[in-house]
């Protein structure tokens, strides 16, 4: 492993660690160095912050779908019957 | 008393249940964690303040259930991966090849270049069976930090994992969802 170079599968692993807690100074710089070079790991970076934005997407969607979500009413009688019976 | 108990089942059981059910994407576990909370509810009544209200004390139980089973989730990724996990983590590592470089297809699609994408009913759908293919903790670890809504460190501290960690989850994930779209998305 090269001290200045970073390779693509680092690079992509630093972009993930941009995204949650940020690079030091020291990383990011080599972060550039790599991905002025390298257009599969720059569009990489875009890719990944697709990604992100479409499971965020898909989150609200999927909690818009709940919204008229009910217990199973043989479930309720289950559930009832344990709180009955214990104490 | 159970009795208290039985008619807050009757009055919050169902909103209870769908929050549960949005947090976990699970029917069957949504359904347990609502029952353990009942359960916990009878067992701890005596802590129940009678100024305080009971939806929100019931609530505030469900959410502790709820971070526990992501908890369980996680850490069973790095302790005790299943076959399908390591399957998956020989996959992405043959993203690269032994000098670590990526070792894309000629074709590969620029997908990421398309305007409008997020809208694209076609993209939904490619990123809907795309998520179906991760494995299920997989999938759990990358959408928690917006199903409990937390960002950066503190979704690591949630979970009780190391911000490498968790970032390296997340690589690997994201990796496997970038192969699969650049399969599936075709122009
Ligand atoms: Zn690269």
């Amino acid at each position: 492993m090269n001290i200045m170079f970073l390779s693509c599968k680092q690079v992509t692993e630093l972009v993930e660690k941009k995204q949650l807690v940020g690079l030091s100074t020291i990383e990011s710089m080599r972060f550039r160095l790599h991905v002025v070079m390298c257009a599969a790991c720059k569009s990489y970076e875009r890719q990944s912050l697709l990604i992100e934005q479409a499971l965020k997407r898909m989150i609200q969607v999927s909690r818009s779908d709940k919204d008229a979500a009910q217990l199973h009413p043989d479930t309720k009688l289950k559930i009832l019957e344990k709180i009955k019976t214990s104490k | 008393m159970p009795h208290d108990v039985e008619s807050w089942f009757h009055k919050y059981s169902d909103e209870l249940f769908r929050w549960s059910f949005y947090k976990t994407s699970s029917r069957e576990i949504a359904e347990d964690l609502v029952q353990e909370t009942f359960l916990a509810a009878v067992k701890n009544h005596k802590n129940f303040e009678e100024k305080a209200s009971a939806k929100t004390w019931l609530f505030s139980i469900l959410n502790h259930k709820i971070i526990d089973y992501y908890r369980k989730k996680v850490k069973s990724i790095t302790v005790d991966g299943t076959r399908a996990e390591q399957n998956f983590v020989q996959q992405t590592d043959s993203h690269f090849d032994a000098h670590q470089r990526w070792t894309l297809s000629k074709g590969a699609v620029l997908w990421e270049e398309e305007s409008h994408l997020l809208d694209n009913m076609e993209f939904r759908k490619v990123m809907g069976s795309c998520m179906a293919e991760l494995p299920e903790n997989w999938r759990l670890v990358i959408t928690s930090k917006y199903l409990l809504n937390k960002k950066g460190q503190e979704i690591c501290q949630e979970l009780k994992v190391t911000p490498s960690n968790y970032w390296q989850m997340v690589h690997r994930a994201k990796l496997m969802l970038k192969k699969c779209i650049d399969r599936l998305w075709k122009r």
